[in-house]
């Protein structure tokens, strides 16, 4: 260790001689008193395995992981591991998820003998059709690389893939000595090829072997790599879906477009101009996570800064559930102790356990890297060729830590303006900056019933007898209309996450005293008298900015009610281009629209009343 | 009226993934082969800069990703190309039988003013692999191919070795360069009276 407390990083990460003159240098060290070390990882488990994640997190985030203990470490940030469990707990689970990895590996082989075989294979192995291709180079028996052959379409896809692979693995990470080894490459090789097998649903796209490579580097035993990489997977796998038209990575890519739209109009009408407003220049950042762009020891400790920021304690809970209980009213609710476990990006993200992975702090990051070259953007850039050049200029030269912090500053910029942007297109919708497009096929399988109808029969009990506001039913009804948000698209999640944000903070002071808190404007009163209530975390301002946000939705339906002939409304247009599918998503069916009449009839004087209340004790002009 | 000279030459490589596009532009374009290039995400490009006569021109190599998947991402790219590169390898029978859908496709994507006529170059790269000997596609049979489809020059390389790499790029910046220059009669303003542009003739006579 030397003067400033850094340490070599050549050690770990090898680079072959003959590629050090091409390979950007590291520019991350660990730094004593920062990065995360192992004397300290070790001392952060009690006795019996528990981890106090809090601590270790506070570390990551200000320094990194020691590249000695990465692969133990990820494998927690990853939610491979609940910190909540013991050693021998996480030794069994180690231990079942071996076994399942064998089992599936098994299934391959038996398909496929080379899997497993320390060698791998770059050409096709079986036709379009799943005729065996003869391989007159292999001597052995048939000249066969499969068992038989095969006419489910699974396994004809899966073959088809397994070149493809191939051909990139020989290509991934040669700089690196690991990659020298044959041995090596057939692993990174065989993980991707069984992830292929279980995720049929993805199989494999280029660019997933840039995230799964430094797995296999970290963690030593093979099984263990999957499962890392398998649940790095369940962050990403998103953006590797593809369709005809489109590649899943665009909806994060529309996001950021609707981020730098907020923060920085100027910036983006010039993208506009110069590729359409499709940000296509970000596509492969998103991709594989800036590894093009870091060198390989900066990657991973920017990969390791970004899950520390969004970890959340309910993920290895969250991953575990079979799918059809984790529906999301399910997800157990952030107490303040767990809140205080979650990363910095995620606790802003706020409190819902919403998983939205559409804006993830990926996105934050590009948008932060696009802000660091906005000058040089609007000066030099007039084509998507500019841009590219731009930002391929930015290579090995960029500071992981600062573009984290960066990234979080604009998050904040972006929830305060997006909410302001909402508020003034209260009045003004049909001028609305804010371009919503509707995507109801991919959203409203999300929407379960009649969501209407549900609010409807809400919406009796929200007041006592006595005409008193009943803050649990208040919020339940916020709750039972908030899908609705699901149908704007990936530019409404944030949002959505905020909205959840505050109906989880006004749930959770009612919680502390049930009693005294039973009618919601008795929690505003007590933050007045402890002169908390300006405060913009407060319980008040959460209802302020519930309420709003309710009045842009009761707004809407105000809107689809006044305008049976959709093409008559602006608004509407923009909102929700298709008015019979918004209707059916929200369980209005054929042109029975008395439900929704109902409703907002009686929504819209609800919310007035909150205002009211809150003008009347000087709390209806707060800022986010 | 001052006459506005295209300088940007813009010209886009395709072909099925692994064919050796990126080598191919980097021989090109730096003049070497290196095991060490990655799979291309999304795309990415390279300039050099070209001679004609005494014109000195931008090529603005654009280098694509091969996996299926990432061709709904073409449009953005192929816009404004003067030239489209067609690579296979010749030790692989699905690379060229593959052409025709890139060449469909960048068609349907680019939609250029005169599809009929729209340049394309192609490549039958990795001639060096087993001394010729793992060959599937033989030359006559992409020559034929090429024929059919309006006699598109046709090379065969090896970016590995730098065979013909220097002699294909010339055939495609100087179709590219053909092609660009018959956009500009399409344009009132840029029409420059002293350089009258002849009809591309078919073959190439690089
Ligand atoms: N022997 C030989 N190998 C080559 C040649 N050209 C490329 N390769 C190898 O073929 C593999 C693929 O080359 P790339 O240039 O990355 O292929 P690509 O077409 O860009 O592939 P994608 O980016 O996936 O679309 C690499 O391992 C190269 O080293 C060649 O002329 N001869
Ligand atoms: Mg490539």
């Amino acid at each position: 260790m030397n003067k400033t407390g850094a340490e070599d990083l050549g050690d770990f990460y090898p680079i072959r001689p003959e590629c050090q003159a091409d390979t950007p240098k590291p520019r991350f060290k660990p730094r004593a008193g920062k990065t995360l070390s192992e004397r300290r990882w070790n001392a952060a488990f009690s006795e019996d395995g528990h981890l106090n994640i809090e601590k270790v997190l506070r570390r990551i985030q200000r320094g990194g992981v020691h590249p000695s203990i990465k692969g133990s470490v990820w494998e927690f940030l990853l939610g491979c591991f609940d910190p909540n469990s013991t050693y021998d707990e996480r030794n069994q689970l180690r231990q079942h998820r071996r076994e399942q990895y064998s089992r599936w590996k098994a299934e391959c082989q038996y398909m496929v003998p080379v899997i497993g075989s320390g060698k791998l294979i770059t050409t096709p192995i079986i036709t379009d059709h799943g005729q065996p291709v003869i391989d007159y180079s292999i001597t052995d028996d048939k000249g066969q690389q499969v068992n038989s052959s095969f006419s489910d379409k699974r396994s004809i896809q899966w073959m088809l893939a397994l070149p493809q692979i191939g051909l990139d693995v020989v290509r991934t990470d040669r700089a690196l000595s690991f990659y020298e080894s044959e041995k090596n490459q057939a692993k990174l090789w065989d993980i991707l090829a069984v992830y292929a097998w279980v995720d049929n649903d993805i199989s494999y796209v280029q660019g997933m072997n840039d995230i799964c490579s430094p797995m296999i580097i970290l963690l030593e035993n093979e099984a263990d790599a999957f499962w890392c990489f398998e649940h790095a997977m369940r962050r990403l796998r998103e953006n590797f879906r593809s369709s005809a038209s489109s590649m899943g990575v665009q909806t994060q890519l529309s996001t950021l477009s609707q981020v730098i739209k907020i923060v920085d109009p100027k910036l983006h009408q010039h993208l506009e101009d110069v590729d359409g407003g499709e940000y296509l220049f970000a596509f492969r950042m998103l991709m594989v996570l800036f590894r093009r762009e870091f060198s390989f020891a900066d990657a991973l400790y920017l990969w390791e800064l970004m899950w520390a920021m969004e970890y959340n304690p309910n993920i290895f809970s969250l991953y575990e559930k079979p799918i059809a209980e984790s529906d999301k009213s399910a997800a157990p609710m952030l107490n303040n102790k767990l809140l205080k476990q979650c990363g910095k990006f995620e606790r802003k993200k706020v409190k819902t356990g919403c998983k939205d992975q559409e804006s993830a702090l990926a996105v934050f990051l590009v948008a932060s890297v696009l802000e660091a070259k906005n000058k040089r953007i609007l000066k030099e850039a007039k084509g998507l060729d500019d841009v590219v050049q731009i930002l391929n200029d930015i290579t090995g030269n960029m500071d992981a830590r600062k573009v984290c912090k960066e990234a979080l500053k604009i998050y904040k910029k972006y929830l305060s303006k997006f909410w302001n942007a909402v508020v003034s297109s209260l009045s003004t919708l049909a001028d609305s900056d804010l371009d919503l497009s509707f995507t109801a096929n991919k959203y409203s399988v999300r929407m379960e019933g009649n969501v209407i109808a549900a609010a409807l029969e809400k919406i009796e009990h929200v007041k006592s007898p006595e005409g008193e506001v009943l803050t649990m039913p208040f919020l339940d009804l916020c709750k039972t209309v908030l899908p609705v948000l699901d149908n704007f698209g990936p530019a409404m999640a944030p949002a959505k996450s905020d909205i959840g944000g505050n109906i989880s903070r006004l749930e959770n002071m009612y919680l502390s005293n049930q009693s005294e808190f039973n009618h919601l404007y008795m929690i505003v009163r007590s933050e007045i008298e402890s002169k908390k209530a300006k405060s913009s975390s407060s319980c008040t301002n959460a209802l302020l900015w519930l309420t709003r946000a309710m009045d842009f939705l009761s707004e809407l339906f105000c809107n689809l009610l006044a305008h049976p002939d959709w093409s008559m409304s602006h608004v509407a247009l923009k909102l929700a281009p298709d008015r019979k599918k918004f209707m059916s998503v929200v369980g209005v069916k054929g042109d029975d629209v008395s439900d929704m009449e109902k409703f907002s009839g009686r929504f819209s004087p609800l919310l007035e009343e909150n205002h009211k209340f809150l003008a009347s004790v000087g709390m209806d002009n707060l800022k986010a | 009226m001052p006459s506005r000279r295209r300088t940007l030459l813009k010209v886009i490589i395709l072909g099925d993934s692994g064919v050796g596009k990126t080598s191919l532009m980097n021989q090109y374009v730096n003049k070497k082969f290196s095991n060490q290039y990655k799979a291309t995400i999304g795309a990415d490009f390279l300039t050099k800069e070209v001679q004609f006569e005494d014109r000195l021109f931008t090529l603005q190599i654009w280098d694509t990703a091969g996996q299926e998947r990432f061709q709904s991402l073409g449009v953005a790219f192929y816009r404004g190309a003067d030239c489209c590169v067609l690579v296979y390898d010749v030790n692989s029978m699905k690379s060229f039988d593959n052409l025709n859908n890139w060449r469909e496709e960048f068609l349907i994507q680019a939609s250029p003013s005169d599809p009929e006529n729209f340049p394309f170059v192609v490549l039958g790269n990795k001639v060096d692999v087993d001394g010729g000997n793992s060959r599937v596609v033989s030359e006559k049979k992409a020559r034929a191919w090429c024929a059919s489809k309006g006699n598109i020059p046709y090379f065969e390389t090896s970016a590995k070795e730098g065979i013909n790499v220097e002699e294909a790029f010339q055939c495609i910046a100087k179709n590219a360069l053909k092609s660009g220059e018959e956009e500009e009669i399409y344009l009132p303003d840029t029409i420059d009276v002293g350089t009258s542009s002849q009809p591309r003739s078919t073959g190439c006579e690089c």
